[in-house]
Parts: C-alpha cells; sequence; structure tokens
C-alpha cells in the first residue's frame, strides 16, 4: 500500500509537468497576444484608437515577442523555484494576489455542490436499486435527469429572474453588498452560506442524475451476486444484508468519481459563476482566456489541475482501502 | 462492430447459469440479444424513451419537409411576436361554428417609448393552416427534391408562428426542428469518435495491463485533469475562421470528443479487467485462441451491450457540451442553427421576461438528454440479461 | 444646431467674476468633513478649496448632502469609470458640446498656429493628500507618458512631430509645445482618451508616483520586487491605475477606497479637497460615495438595475434590447429615462477593402458594383428588424444634426431599395455572368463571393451582416459571414487579410473630426485602406493612397493647423465631399435615439445628454455635483 500511494506520488510529477506545458500551448493557442486584446479593450471603451510603436514597446516589455518556449520556461521556472506565478497583464497585479482567494471560493462552492450531490445521490441510487421500476424509481430518476438535462446556464438565468420577480431581490453573487469586501467573520460567513446555496443547486444538479445511475447500477450488480443470496438465505434482515455488503462494494465507483467529479464541477461551476456573477475561478479564467492573460490563465488552470490530479490520488487511496480486492501490483 | 450482428451464441461466451436459463426455455439456446431484447421490453420508460429517440431522429432527418418556412427567413413586422394558438374552429358573430385549422393573424405597432412591438392577437384574422402546403423547392434531407411543407398556411407568407419568433422574427418551431439535426448529430457523431479513442484506448489498457496500461491511465488522468473549459476555449479559439460553418461543427465535434473519450476508455478498461481473469476466457486461452479472437470474439462482445448503454448515455452529454459551447460563445456560428446557438441566443434577461417562448429550444433538449438517458438506463439494465 | 465656439484663449473670467462677491467664508462643506475638521484631522475648508475653485451651474437645484451613487462597471478599463468619477481632465468639453471649457485648469491660451498652449493653474489648488498641484506634477507626467518602459496610453500628447514639450514657467503655469500645429490638441485633452490616461496630466502626482520610478528613486526596483512586481515599470503602472491604487493622490471629486481586483466591487469616496463648489459656495461633490458592482456578465448588471438597485447608469445595459424590460418596470421602481443625443456615423458600416489581394479586388474596387450592392439592401426592413425604430437608413455620415459637417450626398447616396437597379448596376460593373446557381462570377470564372468580417461583441452587426447576406444573395453575389471575436478581428484587419469589414462607428457630429476613420485612412479602425493608414502613419507595409485620397490626407493636415472649429469644420466639410465620392464603404442603419436612466431620486442629472463616446457622458455634466434626493426615495 505504502509503496502504491509513493509510486503514485512519483507519477504524478511528470502528470504535473506535461499539464503545465500542454496548458501554456492551449492558452496560447488562439492567434494573436494580451497587448492584442488590450487594445481592442481600449479603443471599445475609450472609442479611440492606441498607438502603434507604444504597444510594440510594451510587447517587448512584457516578453510578448519571446519565442513560446522561453516564455514556458520563465514561468514555469519562477512557479517551481520561487513560488512566484508570474503577473496578470489584464488585472494589473501579481498572479497570486488574484489566485488563491479565488480558487478557495471555487472550492468552497464545487465541495458543496459535491456534498449536495453525494447527499441528494446517494440514498435516491440505493432506494431506486432496491425498489427497482417502482413510481418512487421512476420520479426520483425523473427528477435526478431533468437537473442534468437542464443547462445550467439558463438555469441559473431564470432562477435569478424568477428570483427577482417573486422576491424582489436578486440573487447574484456570493456575499451581500455589507460583506462583499469586509474581512472574514462569523457574519460574513453565514451571509456565505446564505448565498451558496443557489449555486449549490444549480451546479449540482447537474452531476446529480450521474451518480444516482452509477449508484443504481453498481448496486443492481452487487444484489444479483450469489452471496447475497447466500446471506438472504442464512436469514439475515434486508436492511443488514444490503447495507452491509453491496452498498460497501457500490460504493466504489463512488468514491473512485470523487477526483473526477471536481475538475468536472470546477468546469460546471464556471459556466455558473459567470451568470450569477460569482467571484470564483471561473469568470476570472474566462476573461484571462478571451484576453490571453496567459499567465493568470496558464497558472489558473495549473493550480486546478494539480488540485486534480492530487484529488484523484487521494479517492484512488480511498478506493484501495474500501475494496482490498483491488490489486496494485 | 460487426459482433452486433453477429452474436454469439456459443455457451463458451456466455456463464454457467445463463445456459440453465436457456435450456429451461426448451432446446433453442436463446442469445444474449434476445436476452436483452426481453428484458429491454419490460422497461416500459426505455421503451417509450426509445420510440421517442427515433422520432427525433425522424425529424431531423426530415426538418426541411418538418419545419414551417426557412430556419433563417426574417421578418421586421413580426420580431419577437408571441405564440398563436393553432385553432380548430372558430364561431362566428351569429354564433355558427365553422370548422377549420386556422390561427390567428397579428394587430402589431411599434411603440416608440419602449422600443418594442407589441402584438394583439386578431380574432377576426383568421390564416387557414392546411397539411401538405406548397413551399419553395427545398432538397429534403440534403438530397431528394421536394416543394412541400406537412403544415403550413395554405396562403404562403402569412404569419405562421406557434411557437413564437425571435428577435428577428424568425420561426421558432422552424428554428427548434433544424436545430435537431445539429445538436443530435454532434451527439452521434461525437459518440462514435469517442468510442473509436474509448474503446481502442481503453481496450489496449485493460487487456495488456502493466507499462501500457499505466501510461494510457496517467494519459486519461491528464486530460481528465484539465478543466474542460479551458482546453475547449484553446481548442476553439485555434480553429481557422475562414473554413466553412460545416467543417467548424465537425471540428468542434472532434474536440468535443477528444475530451469525452476517457469515461468510455475507462469504462471499457475496467470491463476487460474485470473478465480478463473470468474462466470463459481462460477456457478460451487454454483452448490456444490467439489474443486477437480472445478479444473480439470472446470478450467484446460479453460487454458490448454495456458499451452500447454507455454510448447512449454519452450522447446527451455531447448535446449539452455543445449548448455549453455555443453559451461561450465559441460553439457554431450563424447561419448555422443548433439547440445550443438557439439557447445563447435566449440566454438574456429580455427573452426570460418578455419572451419566454425563446427558450423552447430549452425543452427540446431536456427531451433529448431525458430519452437518452432513460433509454440508455435500459439498455443497461437490459446488458444484464441474467439478472433479475 | 450651431456650432459656436470658444475664443481662442479659454478662460475662467466669467465664472471667477460671478463669485468676486463670495468670500471665503462663504463656502461651505459636507457635514462629515466639518466634524473632520472640529477635530483637527482635516485643515479647514479655506485651505483646502483652491483661490478660484469653479462655480457648477445647478441643472436642476443645489443640492443637499450625503447618500450612495450605486452603479455597476464591468473591466479595470470600463470607460464608465472613468466617465462618471474621473472626468477631471484640465479642460473638458462644455454641456451643449459647443466648445471646451476650462476645468483643473483655471484658464488656457494657444498661441497663433496652434503649436504652443499656455495652461494656468488655480491657485492654491490641492491633491486629495493635501499636497499642492503645481506645474512641475505636469512635466514630471509628461516625463512618465513619454516613457517607454511605462507604455502609459496617451495618444493626446503627441502629434505627427512627436511628443509634446511640457516646460514650466513658474508654479501654476506651463506651457506645452507640439513641433507641428495641433489644431485639435485641446479637443483631444477634453476626451476620454484611451481610459486609463483621461486628462494625462492631472493622474500623476509627482510627489507619489516618483517613489516608483528609478529616476526619482534608486530602491525603485528593490520596491517593486519587495511587493510581488517583477519589474519597477510593472508596479509603477499598479500604482497609476486610477481604479486599482487607493494610495494615490487624486484631482477627481471622488478617491477610490476599494479598488478594483479586490473584490466584487469598487468603491470610492469623497474628496476632500475638490476643487468645485456649486453657487451657494456648498463644496462639491454632494454625493458620498460612489458604489461600483464588479459585473462579468451584462445580464445579471440588468438585474440589479431591475431591482431597483442602480440610481443611475449609462453603459453596459442600456440597449435597444435592454429598454422594453427596463419600461416594464420603470414604473415600480420610479426610474426614468434620458435621452442621449446619439452620435451614430453608423451602427453597421461595412467597408470594402481597397487594398485587398485577391481575385475579388476587381470587385470590390469598382464603385459600380458597391453601388449595386448598396441598393440591393433593404435598409428599412433591416434597421426597424434590429433597432426597432430606433434607428434609421443611412450612409456612414454625418447626423444632419450637426449642420456644419452634414452632407446630403454622403448620408443618402444609393440608399433606396431597388433590386432592378442593384443587378442592373452589378451588370454594369462587369458582372453579368452567372453560374449555375446564379451566382455572379469574376472575371476568372470564379463566383463573386464576398466575406465579411463581424465582430462577436457586437450582436447588433452580426444580425445586420446576416440579414444584407441575405438580400445579397437575392441579386447573386455570395456571401461569407466570418464572426470573429474582437482583438482576432482587429489582428486580421491590421495584416490586411480582411474583404469586407463591419465596424460602428460614433463620428456623427462633433467628434466627426476627432474620430475621423470613416471617412479617411488616418487611422486603423476602418477597413477600406489600413495600408494607406500606414501610408500616412509612415509605418511599415504601406500602400500609395490614389490621388483623391491623399487630397483628403493633405486636406486634414492642414485642418491640424486650424484653432477655430469654424475653420477646422470647412476643411472638413470638403474632405467629405470626396468620401461621398469615393463611396468605399457603405452603411446600413444610424441610430437615432440612445438612452441612459436613473431613478428620480438622482438630482442635476440632464435629462438629455449628448452620447458621443468622445463627449463621454455624464463627465462633462459634473457628476460631482449630483445629488440624491431622500425626500424622492
Amino acid at each position: 500500500m505504502l509503496q502504491y500511494i509513493v509510486r503514485r506520488i512519483l507519477l504524478m510529477i511528470p502528470t504535473l509537468l506535461l499539464i503545465s506545458f500542454v496548458t501554456f500551448v492551449v492558452v496560447q493557442l488562439p492567434p494573436g497576444d494580451y497587448l492584442n486584446a488590450y487594445v481592442a479593450a481600449l479603443t471599445q471603451e475609450g472609442g479611440e484608437t492606441v498607438d502603434r510603436e507604444q504597444i510594440e514597446m510594451l510587447r517587448q516589455r512584457y516578453g510578448l515577442d519571446e519565442p513560446f518556449l522561453v516564455q514556458y520556461w520563465y514561468w514555469i521556472s519562477n512557479i517551481v523555484f520561487e513560488g512566484d506565478f508570474g503577473r496578470s497583464f489584464q488585472w494589473n497585479q501579481p498572479v497570486s494576489d488574484l489566485l488563491w482567494g479565488r480558487i478557495g471560493l471555487t472550492f468552497a462552492v464545487s465541495l458543496a455542490s459535491l456534498l449536495f450531490v453525494y447527499v441528494v445521490a446517494f440514498p435516491i441510487g440505493v432506494y431506486s436499486a432496491i425498489r427497482k421500476y417502482s413510481l418512487g424509481d421512476y420520479v426520483f430518476t425523473f427528477l435526478g435527469f431533468i437537473g442534468l438535462a437542464v443547462p445550467n446556464f439558463l438555469l441559473a438565468l431564470v432562477l435569478m429572474v424568477v428570483s427577482l420577480q417573486v422576491f424582489g431581490v436578486t440573487p447574484g453573487g456570493l456575499f451581500s453588498p455589507d460583506y462583499a469586501s469586509a474581512p472574514w467573520s462569523w457574519g460574513k460567513f453565514v451571509d456565505f452560506l446564505a448565498h451558496l446555496w443557489v449555486p449549490m443547486i444549480i451546479i449540482g444538479t447537474a452531476s446529480t442524475a450521474a451518480l444516482i445511475r452509477v449508484m443504481r447500477a453498481n448496486l443492481l450488480d452487487e444484489l444479483n451476486k450469489p452471496y447475497v443470496e447466500t446471506a438472504r438465505a442464512k436469514g439475515q434482515s434486508e436492511a443488514v444484508l444490503i447495507m452491509r455488503y453491496p452498498v460497501r462494494i457500490a460504493l466504489n465507483p463512488f468514491v473512485s468519481r470523487l477526483g473526477w467529479e471536481l475538475p468536472a464541477l470546477v468546469s460546471g461551476a464556471a459556466i455558473t459563476s459567470i451568470v450569477l456573477n460569482l467571484p470564483t475561478a471561473g469568470p476570472v479564467l474566462l476573461t484571462a482566456l478571451q484576453s490571453q492573460d496567459m499567465y493568470l490563465a496558464g497558472s489558473f488552470i495549473l493550480i486546478l489541475s494539480t488540485l486534480t490530479v492530487i484529488g484523484t490520488l487521494v479517492s484512488d487511496i480511498l478506493l484501495a482501502w474500501l475494496d482490498p480486492r483491488i490489486r496494485y501490483s | 462492430m460487426s459482433a452486433m450482428t453477429d452474436p454469439p451464441t456459443g455457451a463458451a461466451a456466455l456463464p454457467d447459469d445463463v445456459v440453465s436459463i436457456a435450456d429451461a426455455r426448451g432446446a433453442e439456446v436463446a442469445g444474449q440479444w434476445r436476452l436483452m431484447w426481453w428484458k429491454f421490453r419490460q422497461h416500459k420508460l426505455a421503451m417509450a424513451s426509445g420510440i421517442v429517440v427515433l422520432l427525433l431522429y425522424l425529424v431531423a432527418i426530415f426538418a426541411e419537409f418538418l419545419a414551417p418556412v426557412d430556419p433563417n427567413a426574417f421578418n421586421p413586422r413580426y420580431t419577437y411576436a408571441p405564440p398563436q394558438d393553432l385553432r380548430m374552429s372558430f364561431v362566428d358573430e351569429s354564433g355558427d361554428r365553422h370548422w377549420g385549422l386556422h390561427v390567428n393573424g397579428y394587430r402589431s405597432e411599434i411603440d416608440r417609448e419602449t422600443f418594442r412591438r407589441t402584438f394583439v392577437l386578431d380574432d377576426d384574422d383568421r390564416i387557414a393552416v392546411g397539411f401538405f402546403v406548397r413551399s419553395d423547392p427545398y432538397l429534403l434531407a440534403g438530397f431528394i427534391p421536394a416543394s412541400v411543407k406537412l403544415v403550413g398556411p395554405k396562403e404562403a407568407g402569412q404569419p405562421f408562428y406557434v411557437l413564437g419568433a425571435d428577435r428577428l422574427g424568425r420561426d421558432m418551431l422552424s428554428r427548434v426542428i433544424h436545430g435537431a439535426r445539429v445538436s443530435l448529430s454532434i451527439g452521434l457523431v461525437g459518440v462514435f469518435l469517442s468510442l473509436f479513442l474509448g474503446v481502442v484506448l481503453g481496450g489496449i489498457s485493460g487487456y495488456y495491463g502493466g507499462w501500457i496500461d499505466t501510461v494510457i491511465q496517467r494519459l486519461i488522468e491528464f486530460i481528465r485533469s484539465i478543466p474542460t473549459i479551458p482546453l475547449w476555449m484553446g481548442l476553439a479559439a485555434a480553429i481557422p475562421l475562414t473554413l466553412h460553418p460545416l467543417m467548424v461543427y465537425l471540428i468542434i465535434t472532434a474536440i468535443v470528443s477528444l475530451v469525452g473519450w476517457t469515461d468510455l476508455g475507462r469504462e471499457v478498461r475496467g470491463r476487460f479487467l474485470s473478465i480478463k481473469d473470468e474462466d470463459f476466457v481462460a477456457a478460451a486461452r487454454l483452448d490456444g485462441a490467439s489474443e486477437g479472437r480472445i478479444i473480439l470474439r470472446h470478450m467484446t462482445p460479453s460487454f458490448l451491450s454495456h458499451i452500447i448503454a454507455t454510448v447512449t448515455l454519452a450522447i446527451p452529454t455531447m448535446i449539452l457540451a455543445e449548448t455549453a459551447l455555443s453559451f461561450l460563445g465559441i460553439g457554431l456560428r450563424p447561419p448555422v442553427v443548433s439547440w445550443g446557438v438557439l439557447l445563447q441566443e435566449a440566454q438574456n434577461v429580455r427573452s426570460v421576461v418578455t419572451a419566454p417562448w425563446l427558450m423552447w429550444p430549452g425543452a427540446a433538449v431536456v427531451i433529448a438528454v431525458l430519452s437518452f438517458n432513460f433509454l440508455g438506463d435500459g439498455l443497461r439494465d437490459a446488458a444484464d440479461p441474467y439478472a433479475t | 444646431m450651431t456650432w459656436h465656439y470658444l475664443s481662442r484663449t479659454v478662460s475662467a473670467v466669467a465664472i471667477t467674476a460671478a463669485l468676486a462677491g463670495m468670500a471665503h467664508a462663504d463656502y461651505s462643506q459636507a457635514p462629515g468633513l466639518e466634524e473632520q475638521v472640529s477635530s483637527g484631522s482635516l485643515p479647514a475648508l479655506e485651505e483646502r478649496l483652491p483661490a478660484t475653485p469653479l462655480v457648477v451651474e445647478a441643472v436642476d437645484a443645489v443640492g443637499t448632502y450625503g447618500g450612495t451613487w450605486r452603479t455597476a462597471m464591468s473591466s479595470r478599463t470600463d470607460s464608465w469609470f472613468y466617465r462618471t468619477v474621473n472626468y477631471d481632465h484640465l479642460v473638458m468639453w462644455n454641456q451643449d458640446w459647443t466648445g471646451v471649457v476650462p476645468n483643473v485648469a483655471e484658464s488656457v491660451e494657444a498661441n497663433e498656429d496652434a503649436t504652443v498652449f499656455t495652461f494656468t493653474l488655480r491657485e492654491g489648488h490641492k491633491w486629495s493628500d493635501g499636497t499642492p498641484f503645481t506645474s512641475a506634477d505636469a512635466v514630471f507626467a509628461m516625463e512618465m507618458l513619454k516613457d517607454t518602459n511605462l507604455g502609459i496610453p496617451a495618444r493626446a500628447w503627441r502629434n505627427a512631430a512627436g511628443w509634446a514639450d511640457v516646460e514650466a514657467i513658474d508654479d501654476r503655469t506651463f506651457t506645452v509645445t507640439f513641433g507641428e500645429p495641433y489644431g485639435t490638441f485641446l479637443q483631444d485633452v477634453s476626451r476620454i482618451s484611451s481610459s486609463e490616461m483621461g486628462g494625462g496630466m492631472v493622474k500623476l502626482p509627482k510627489h507619489f508616483m516618483s517613489q516608483f520610478h528609478p529616476d526619482y528613486n534608486e530602491n525603485a526596483e528593490q520596491l517593486a520586487s519587495d511587493a510581488g512586481f517583477d519589474s519597477w515599470a510593472d508596479h509603477f503602472n499598479a500604482k497609476w491605475a486610477v481604479s486599482q491604487s487607493p494610495e494615490k493622490p487624486t484631482l477627481s471629486a471622488w478617491i477610490v477606497t476599494e479598488p478594483f481586483g479586490e473584490g466584487s466591487q469598487v468603491r470610492a469616496v469623497r474628496n476632500p479637497y475638490y476643487f468645485k463648489v456649486d453657487t451657494d459656495g456648498n463644496q462639491l461633490p454632494y454625493i458620498d460615495e460612489v458604489l461600483f458592482n464588479v459585473y462579468q456578465d451584462n445580464e445579471v448588471m440588468l438585474l440589479q438595475a431591475l431591482a431597483g438597485e442602480m440610481d443611475f447608469h449609462g453603459r453596459h445595459i442600456n440597449t435597444v434590447v435592454n429598454r422594453p424590460v427596463l419600461a416594464d418596470v420603470a414604473e415600480d421602481i420610479d426610474m426614468e429615462f434620458l435621452r442621449l443625443i446619439a452620435s451614430s456615423a453608423n451602427e453597421g458600416a461595412i467597408y470594402f477593402n481597397q487594398t485587398f489581394d485577391g481575385p475579388m479586388a476587381e470587385a470590390l474596387s469598382n464603385r459600380d458594383f458597391r453601388a449595386g450592392l448598396s441598393h440591393a439592401l433593404d435598409r428599412e426592413a433591416i434597421c426597424d428588424t434590429v433597432f426597432v425604430g430606433a434607428a434609421v437608413p443611412r450612409q456612414i455620415a454625418v447626423s444632419p444634426e450637426f449642420d456644419p459637417l452634414y452632407n446630403e450626398q454622403l448620408a443618402n447616396q444609393h440608399l433606396e431599395f431597388d433590386v432592378d437597379l442593384a443587378n442592373e448596376l452589378l451588370d454594369k460593373a462587369g458582372f453579368s455572368e452567372r453560374d449555375g446557381d446564379g451566382f455572379r462570377l469574376l472575371s476568372n470564372g470564379d463566383r463573386v463571393r464576398l466575406i465579411v468580417q463581424v465582430r462577436t461583441d457586437k450582436q447588433d452587426m452580426i444580425d445586420i451582416a446576416d440579414l444584407a447576406s441575405r438580400y445579397w444573395k437575392e441579386v447573386g453575389v455570395d456571401v461569407q459571414l466570418d464572426v470573429v471575436e474582437r482583438s482576432l478581428s482587429d489582428q486580421r484587419r491590421d495584416a490586411n487579410q480582411h474583404m469586407l469589414l463591419m465596424e460602428d462607428h460614433s463620428s456623427g457630429l462633433a467628434d466627426a473630426i476627432l474620430a475621423a476613420s470613416p471617412y479617411l485612412p488616418v487611422d486603423d479602425d476602418q477597413g477600406f485602406g489600413i495600408p494607406w493608414f500606414y501610408w500616412y502613419a509612415g509605418m511599415d507595409n504601406a500602400q500609395e493612397p490614389p490621388e483623391q485620397v491623399k487630397r483628403q490626407i493633405a486636406l486634414y493636415r492642414e485642418m491640424g493647423t486650424r484653432t477655430e472649429p469654424a475653420e477646422q469644420f470647412e476643411v472638413f466639410a470638403e474632405i467629405l465631399q470626396i468620401t461621398a465620392d469615393n463611396f468605399f464603404a457603405l452603411g446600413t442603419c444610424s441610430e437615432e435615439v440612445q438612452y441612459s436612466f436613473k431613478l428620480d431620486h438622482m438630482r442635476n442629472v440632464p435629462s438629455v445628454q449628448h452620447g458621443s463616446f468622445a463627449f463621454a457622458p455624464p463627465g462633462p455634466y459634473h457628476p460631482a455635483h449630483f445629488w440624491i434626493d431622500e425626500s424622492m426615495r
């Protein structure tokens, strides 16, 4: 087991390096660079064009005229050796200033959604497996699928409009104006929780159905195994019977998905966050990509990916612990 | 895929208990596919969903025939026109009821204060609606010349907006119908691309194990570790602009499936892993069957049904991915119409508040995604025909 | 509307004369400041105000102090932020946009040939930290603008002969000297000028900013790396950026306390040293603080407005599309619409690249071809569909509202929808041969196929292009739309790769001479002759323009030597006539009405405003004298 963990951790290093490289490539894929986007923004805002010569100067100063590999080396070496993620052109700030607060909120929202998903999906999944083709099975599965089928962005917008028309409040954001820029306090935390449920549900609904289905299918698989019959024949009560082995084994994919679920949630959260105006990573990442703010975009993706890789590792370890049958040779 | 039409019926491919069930049915040995079908038929919701899916594809194929008008034909007089009710009859002033399918025309004026057209449905203005009405010639499904529409105003050019009109006065019904073509095919094409990658790489990974498995698993882990949105955005932004919209469509499909194959890959690998040590595989191996034969004749068929189920479940993901790409403004471009494009156009307060009928494409997405899911669910359950 | 302009000397004499009877003791201040003064944490009002404060005449009434102006912004460089809390340049537009009046500067004087401008500052004018604002700040600022390490956008401060030279005469007087005449200098300084640098001279306090520059502080580099920046220049730029640097002293009415980028808001609070007073001698601003909610998505911003939580706003969401939604709630939330007099040369200008390299050049450069395509468009239908009565058919032209530059031919030629005439002109242009699908052919046998480049961020333009392409196909011209993200569109344009380019332009009123590129190639935001612009600007990849365009450029240079707007317009009218004859581009719709909106309790906001980018409303209407009428809440 220990050997397995060590090996996986060692394997993470080349994976992460590769991720960092591909990330940087992807971020730079669109033609042009940040300054093109900057000039476009200034022209848009000022209704006036920007001096070409000056832009060329800036391009040199930002090192945007350097070859790709030089830029990559500059970026990655600073991260590895100095923990410096570079600078956001667009925000005029060091990337790390922008990064951590938003990453934190992103994970808070994503984890809350994950929690929501699991809390909802687990009992429904178990129920629909045991009462297969019952009315309850159909109703719950149907509801779960509705959540999956409605595009998040539409759901978010409609919910906000409805909330405005019915309750007279706009549920956007993660904080009330009073707390938006206040330091963390109990009051702010409560305020945060009060806002959290909207994105939590919107983001969560998209993944709930998938997990219900997984839980249901796996449990069904287990329930048909001979050992269940044997146990039943031995006169064990149904509840104990189901909870003791089948559910535990059916949980495997549940756990193994944990690591995968996170990046999906972050991606899903990105779109919802834009519509709901959440101060999370998604919207910032999106504008960074659009304006080719490469160090910001690259660093954001790198961090999110790293956390995912770690998440996967953790869930694999959990899995090994849950199901000793899985062999790691 | 040839295995689909040539199912293995030999007991070698099936575990013992199946044989016993088959024996109980008499001399005839029921094939896996027939078992699956029996099982599937029990799942009423899945059956119904299968029919809906079939209908959806028929709509997509015969879009030109079913859509009353050209989905891109605009009309300044009917911007944001609300839906008309399709009526069977009306009562005239003298109280007599007249039968005949019709819709009511609009009375409209421009409100200079609010910059909008206001519409009132005019009960006295009846537009006769008929089936198989003449239209401008078009190519049905792209190659059959035709000049008749399923339904439409008897007098061409009369307003006929049963699902309302969009901001340019385009018919939503026609747009939703035409959108089905792109949205549903993007799912299919994308899934087959994913399937190809997933089965090949997942199969190799699961069967051979060892360092190949490690490499492929790292590749999957790697792809899945990068949040999809930036990956999409980066790749989509790299599409050359001068390409024909259809090429753009294909490339976007490829991008979506490039990210999407990993699910299938893991699924296939898992299946390979779980049956590689099963008795029937060991038996085949002991029989001296070649590796290729073991994989194709013995192992793949045993979980093909699962793969089909997984594929069915992957299609809605593709459809939703297309809407997400459109939302981000990196999806398909006009004049291509897809559900994602339509939803993106409806993604604003103006539409939600004053023209909720623009959300119909959302209903189309929901219906498609739901039916694919239920169908896939049924297939999945049926894929274990020996289960009770 | 007649354009009567300021005399050569822009001066505050009239205003100061009106104030002559007002002694210092007559000034009063906000209650909060009163307390600070009595507690000793703030100097007395008399020491904070300049000797000759600028007196603002109220639009409605003298106001009362207090309240928060809730509004919104979307990015660091959002012009709404600069127009509202930062439009305090040396000089500014007057309110009916008939000229330039002093603002931060007490007066300015131009010499005969418009090469030397002498500014006089207000005696005792102070930055928001109490440090005197002097000519030395202007000299320092000019140094910074010229510093290529910083790359501060500051177009107004250079012309064909290079950067301006700023020289201090004494503490209150400095001169700005150009190598060549620069007749529109004062107009250009009054503009928002590339957002970040509106009024370059007045946003770089020497005593504060010099610490970040190695010429003034040898530890500047160290300071930068301590703060987490790669270079002193990055650090300098971050400290200087108005919306991001709470420490930086300002001359504007509100000081940014919560900068852009930290949370989801930007907050700016009253500057106790602000230099404007109302006619009763009350120091401005009236409003305590301005609160910008930061939105990435305009739809959420719209929801804030619909909830009645936006006191006054005039950007991002004041679109034709949103008008009905706002109108529906207007009564419930006590909102009213303000009319913006639109400066709209065109909302969908379609440029034909005259320097296109390829077989299509033969069609693009043919005037009959362009005229034919113009007649093929049913603009009434297009404009009604896209703008629902808010726009009218027009070519790219100055609006009839603006007499001095209105040109009937430019505005209305080839405007009528006439398919027969269109076909006749296209045939006459030499494209009468057609292929099996009915599309016209070039002389080499290729299909006549237009590729129209449109930007993703402009749904109006995409719609116009979409509709136009259907009309063009009717007359046998094939069309493909390339809908491209803005910066990419710009890059392709700059590389002269576009065939047809769609843009929208203000430049429909007095701003035509300041943003003249729709009419002649003196800038890059047009699509008919990018290499010609390079020729004009002496850049690489230039192509020599044809004679009539060279004539336009010569006239444009001549215009630059005139200081009187009336004379400038006279010369520019000649340029416009050549534009009309060339007809390198066709227009579609010109917006007639634009709007912004405010809640009823927001007072002193004029109900009719000029709407151009160059004018940058509400800046010239003194946002400092807007006030919140609690009795109307």
